[in-house]
């Protein structure tokens, strides 16, 4: 009989530790999976609230103002859309159609596109082929950043009027710069741009 | 003789298969009595000693490697609980922090218009800039640079001296031209977002051209202006720029102990510090381009 004393002794330390994983590990597995559940209960708790108190905010600064978040944030997308069109360019047949997209799409004034759009110089070579200066320096412009400043609402709130700057980003031939200028617009209810007016 | 030496022929090989078969039957005999031999070695008792020997041990190797790996996961499980439990605690502080009433459109109202009674009142004394300077231009006295001074000071009041050093750049003449007049209003603010309103003043001369514009934030709660930026526009700098004579020589200081103002903040600041926001590098934009021939 005492020789079965340490084979007693070890199966009674696997049963042991064998319940001993079944009970606490298991607990505390369950304990996790509680946790995780109250923490997406908390988060959808709080993305619900959350939207609920936007939209409240909202209603609040309309009332103070005049103006809605949601509002400028469609008229900032229709105007950052124009402003890309003008700006955005890297070739000379893109500069060609981007002018003839934006004289088509939107009321602008001469001005406007003598100053975004002037002409490109152009030269014919005795073989024919035709060089064009943004071509031939690789020249292209692209719309960095855009930042807009509401500066007047009408009576009904249908027609708001912005201030907006622009920085552009140019390259030629591994060069690069920027150039801030601001841009004038109106915007009405049906996100028809009007006014425009652009400065460097 | 054919058919007998087929005989003997046939009995040879007879006899050569007996062999064989006599010879593995011989070695299979041999194995079974040495397994035979040693099987009569191992009794049920002897047996018996090694399981209880071999047995024990490997049920204690169990046991610790279950003990061991029950550790593992309660401290695994451990830290993610304490970590759950913080993210909770922090969700809960952001909930709570939804809670807490928000502005109400006469609060909104009353910041937009304090914004706009400091942004007017900063465009008044920018404009006042604009005499105070061609006095002193034409008139370089400590009284007229004192002026200046007094009215930079007025200026650093309404901003704030945060990291864009918005309280130092504000302080001085936003845009100076002789060969122009010129005004800076404050567009009226219309958005608040957290305590802050945007705000832009624009300087335009007397025929409506933009000449520069100025932007910064206005805080609420501290009722000044901060991240504070202005620009010219090339029309603005075309104004600046100039190869007139020069202005008509100061008359000489009688009071030796009043104190020159050539190098004081005033004049220093009042050459943009952004300068190159202001004349950033040419780049090459369409309009720079001499037009020739069109497409």
């Amino acid at each position: 009989m005492k020789k079965f004393i340490p084979l007693i002794i070890a199966l009674a330390l696997f049963f042991v530790s064998m319940l001993y994983n079944n009970v606490f590990v298991q607990d505390k597995a369950n304990q996790v999976l509680v946790l995780k559940e109250e923490l997406q209960i908390k988060e959808n708790d709080y993305t619900v609230k959350k939207s609920s108190l936007i939209a409240e905010n909202e209603i609040i600064i309309e009332q103070a103002t005049g103006v809605t978040e949601q509002r400028k944030e469609k008229d900032d997308v229709v105007a950052e859309a124009f402003i890309t069109d003008v700006v955005s360019w890297s070739s000379f047949a893109e500069y060609l159609n981007k002018k003839d997209k934006v004289s088509a799409e939107y009321v602008l004034d001469a001005d406007f596109l003598a100053l975004f759009f002037p002409d490109v110089l152009v030269a014919v070579a005795e073989d024919g082929t035709v060089y064009n200066y943004i071509d031939t320096y690789e020249l292209s412009l692209s719309l960095y950043s855009f930042r807009s400043y509401v500066t007047n609402v009408n009576a009904d709130a249908t027609r708001y009027t912005y201030f907006a700057i622009c920085t552009v980003a140019s390259f030629n031939n591994g060069g690069e710069a920027y150039k801030q200028f601001p841009i004038m617009y109106t915007v009405d209810a049906n996100g028809m741009m009007s006014d425009i007016k652009g400065i460097l | 003789m054919a058919k007998w030496q087929n005989k003997q022929n046939k009995s040879a090989a007879d006899l050569l298969a007996q062999e064989t078969l006599d010879k593995m039957k011989a070695r299979n005999d041999a194995r079974k009595e040495n397994f035979g031999e040693f099987m009569s070695k191992w009794s049920f008792r002897r047996v018996l000693g090694v399981l209880l020997v071999f047995l024990p041990l490997a049920f204690l190797a169990g046991a610790i490697f279950i003990f061991n790996n029950t550790n593992e996961s309660l401290r695994a499980n451990d830290a993610a609980i304490a970590s759950l439990e913080s993210q909770i605690a922090a969700k809960q502080s952001e909930i709570d922090a939804l809670a807490i009433p928000q502005a109400d459109a006469e609060y909104i109202r009353t910041s937009l218009n304090s914004a706009r009674v400091a942004g007017v009142a900063v465009a008044d004394l920018q404009n006042k800039y604009c005499g105070l300077k061609n006095a002193f231009h034409l008139n370089n006295t400590a009284a007229n640079g004192n002026l200046l001074t007094e009215n930079a000071v007025a200026i650093g009041v309404y901003f704030n001296d945060d990291e864009h050093e918005s309280r130092s750049v504000a302080q001085g003449s936003w845009y100076f031209s002789e060969r122009v007049e010129y005004t800076w209003t404050f567009e009226t603010t219309y958005e608040f977002k957290a305590g802050s309103c945007e705000c832009l003043w624009t300087c335009y001369s007397k025929d409506g051209v933009l000449l520069a514009y100025a932007t910064s934030v206005y805080d609420v709660t501290s009722g000044l202006f901060g991240d504070f930026a202005f620009f010219q526009t090339l029309a603005g700098t075309s104004y600046t720029e100039t190869s007139d004579p020069p202005l008509a020589t100061p008359t000489p200081e009688p009071e030796p102990t009043a104190p020159t103002t050539e190098s004081t903040v005033v004049e220093e600041s009042s050459a943009p510090k952004t300068t190159t926001k202001v004349t950033d590098p040419t780049p090459p934009l369409p309009s720079d381009l001499e037009p020739t021939t069109g497409d």
